[in-house]
């Protein structure tokens, strides 16, 4: 099993130095010159001048990717071209409300889509199945910030229930702050919820259809031990990978969904940072981001030798 | 959306109807898919002739009628310029719709060689490209493409361009993987052995049998493109004003929500539409793909 995981880690290696060497050859991407492109269309020749020292654009471009890969290594992401600020702190002082945001989305996405996908596999082809599947695909198609939007306009403005903006800190007051979190969560994460919903219901009625599930109905066993112990532990590793898969899409909804609620997070950083061609800034993002998801890959992999205890003699 | 239609046997294509012809004879008989069909040619239809089709000019403002509600003289309200959401609705198809197209494009153009090779020579190109599209994977498509905006700068062009590059390793994906399962046919070796160059055995013998699959996976592309305009022009960072496109339409919704929610709906409810459209018609080809085509 350590070894398996020591060997798994390893291949996330590659992955992230592809990544880095992606984020870094984005200044060479600017088109024109690059100082004067970051400094801004008022800037002065000083300031100009500032930024290609800052930036260190006058080495060669194997000079600066060293100082730049060393400078991350170390845990140094450069400092932000609009705020002077160390990109490190700023992601660090957001990062928290974008991984709550998607923790909260995933919770949702499998508290919905398991049952849901459960309930229509284990009988195919009835009108819940039928249901689910309308849902499923409806809410794959419907974009987060037009959802986003609806629930708005219906929960926020007409009904007045729960507030559309104003971010409040679990550490601040945790009721406001489930209250802050549930519309944009249901926003982001209802795609997930179909798509959870849509694989675990094809997982739960291909596991449904197995003899040794049919054995233990015969047998007498009764519903909730054959679906809990047969239907569902076996169903898991679908289930599981395709929760995970989620991450990456709920990353890239909240960019858009934070927005909307007004929610300090990296999707509002990166926005501001898109729009100021704050390079560093994005740069560190998009590290962080690939990061968080390479990461939860990861634990994922290292589940499934839970679910499948083949794996963990390999 | 599986359908009986797609498993059902030949007996009314006689034994010179072309696969095409079968194929194409299976996606009409599926409603959904069909429907779908109808509704983008509609659309296409729509962006060509939005001139003719829009009661009024989509950029004149009247700041008298200042977002007005649905009806009067205004079929779908005004915004908060007093610009007819019809009209703007109706010019946006254009944008909407070729926004993909170019995404698509883009990341066929990187997608389709890179597959070829990786798949065709597999080893050291192989595990190459697909570490290179593990770790383009392993962004959000919006995340990726916004990095690139950020660099290049605003503008519906380079917007679709970097969306199509986060596409390119899901093309890249589909084409490796077919190349790969015709890769050692056997008439893969007879062309060779009667002395069939590379180039000519790709043209020839590789790319019909990737053709399929790269259609369907391109079709369900479109509907991710339509999806990652709305998305980037809704954060400003794509289509830019004064062109106008659904998710600039979107936008501009939001940020007068409570002032005018109605303005909200149409343009969301379109976006949703063609992305659903787009879907089914990908099933669809997807189920008349009969075994011959089907082969990723």
């Amino acid at each position: 099993m350590a070894g398996y995981a020591v060997r798994r880690l390893l291949t996330a290696v590659p992955l992230l130095a592809l990544i880095g060497f992606g984020a870094f050859m984005l200044t060479f991407m600017i088109p024109g010159d690059v100082a004067a492109t970051i400094a801004g269309e008022s800037a002065t020749p000083q300031r100009i001048e500032e930024v290609r020292r800052q930036l260190g654009l006058d080495d060669s471009a194997l000079t600066q990717f060293g100082r730049w890969a060393g400078g991350v290594l170390q845990g140094d992401l450069g400092t932000s071209m609009i705020h002077r600020i160390a990109v490190t702190q700023m992601i660090g002082e957001r990062l928290g409300v974008t991984v709550s945001l998607v923790a909260f989305g995933l919770l949702i996405a499998v508290l919905v889509g398991v049952p849901a996908g459960l309930v229509a596999g284990l009988r195919p082809g009835r009108w819940t199945d039928r249901l689910v599947t309308v849902l499923t695909t409806l809410g794959l198609a419907v974009p987060a910030f037009w959802l986003a939007t609806i629930l708005i306009i219906v929960f926020a403005i007409n009904l007045g229930m729960l507030p559309a903006t104003g971010f409040v800190p679990i550490t601040e007051n945790p009721l406001r702050w489930l209250e802050s979190m549930i519309l944009p969560g249901l926003a982001i994460g209802a795609a997930s919820a179909a798509d959870v919903a849509r694989q675990s219901r094809s997982a739960v009625a291909e596991t449904v259809g197995r003899d040794h599930v049919r054995t233990s109905r015969a047998m007498g066993l009764r519903p909730r031990s054959v679906v809990g112990r047969h239907v569902l532990k076996n169903s898991g590793i679908p289930i599981v990978t395709v929760a995970s898969l989620q991450v990456e899409r709920l990353l890239g909804a909240a960019v858009v969904v934070e927005l909307m609620f007004a929610m300090p997070g990296l999707g509002q950083l990166t926005v501001s940072a898109v729009r100021a061609r704050d390079i560093p800034t994005i740069q560190g993002v998009v590290l962080t981001i690939a990061v968080v998801v390479i990461l939860v890959n990861l634990l994922v992999d290292l589940s499934y030798a839970w679910f499948n205890p083949r794996l963990r003699k390999r | 959306m599986t359908t009986a239609t797609a498993a059902e046997p030949e007996l009314v294509s006689g034994p010179t109807a072309g696969p095409f012809r079968r194929f194409t004879r299976r996606l009409v008989r599926q409603p959904l898919a069909f429907g779908s069909l109808l509704v983008i040619v509609l659309l296409v239809i729509t962006a060509l002739a939005a001139p003719l089709l829009a009661p009024m000019d989509p950029n004149a403002t009247d700041l008298v009628a200042r977002n007005q509600p649905p009806g009067g003289g205004h079929l779908l309200g005004t915004d908060d310029l007093g610009r007819d959401l019809l009209s703007r609705l109706i010019y946006g198809t254009r944008i909407t719709l070729m926004a993909p197209l170019i995404a698509v494009g883009v990341g066929a153009l990187i997608g389709v060689p890179a597959g070829l090779i990786a798949g065709f020579w597999g080893r050291t190109p192989d595990w190459l490209l697909s570490r290179l599209a593990d770790a383009m994977l392993s962004l959000p498509s919006l995340v990726l493409a916004m990095a690139i905006v950020a660099a290049r700068g605003p503008s519906t062009v380079n917007a679709m361009t970097a969306v199509g590059l986060a596409f390119s390793p899901r093309i890249f994906r589909v084409v490796r993987g077919a190349t790969m399962s015709v890769r050692h046919e056997v008439f893969i070796d007879a062309s060779r052995a009667i002395g069939c160059t590379t180039k000519r055995l790709i043209a020839v013998h590789v790319l019909p049998n990737v053709a399929a699959p790269l259609i369907v996976q391109a079709t369900v592309l479109l509907g991710f493109g339509v999806l990652a305009e709305a998305g980037l022009s809704f954060l400003g960072v794509g289509v830019q004003p004064p062109e106008a496109s659904w998710g600039v339409l979107l936008r501009r919704g939001f940020d007068n929500l409570y002032m005018a929610p109605f303005q909200s709906i149409p343009s969301g409810l379109a976006i949703t539409v063609l992305i659903l459209a787009f879907q089914f018609l990908g099933d669809g080809m997807r189920d008349s793909l009969g075994k011959e085509l089907r082969r990723a």
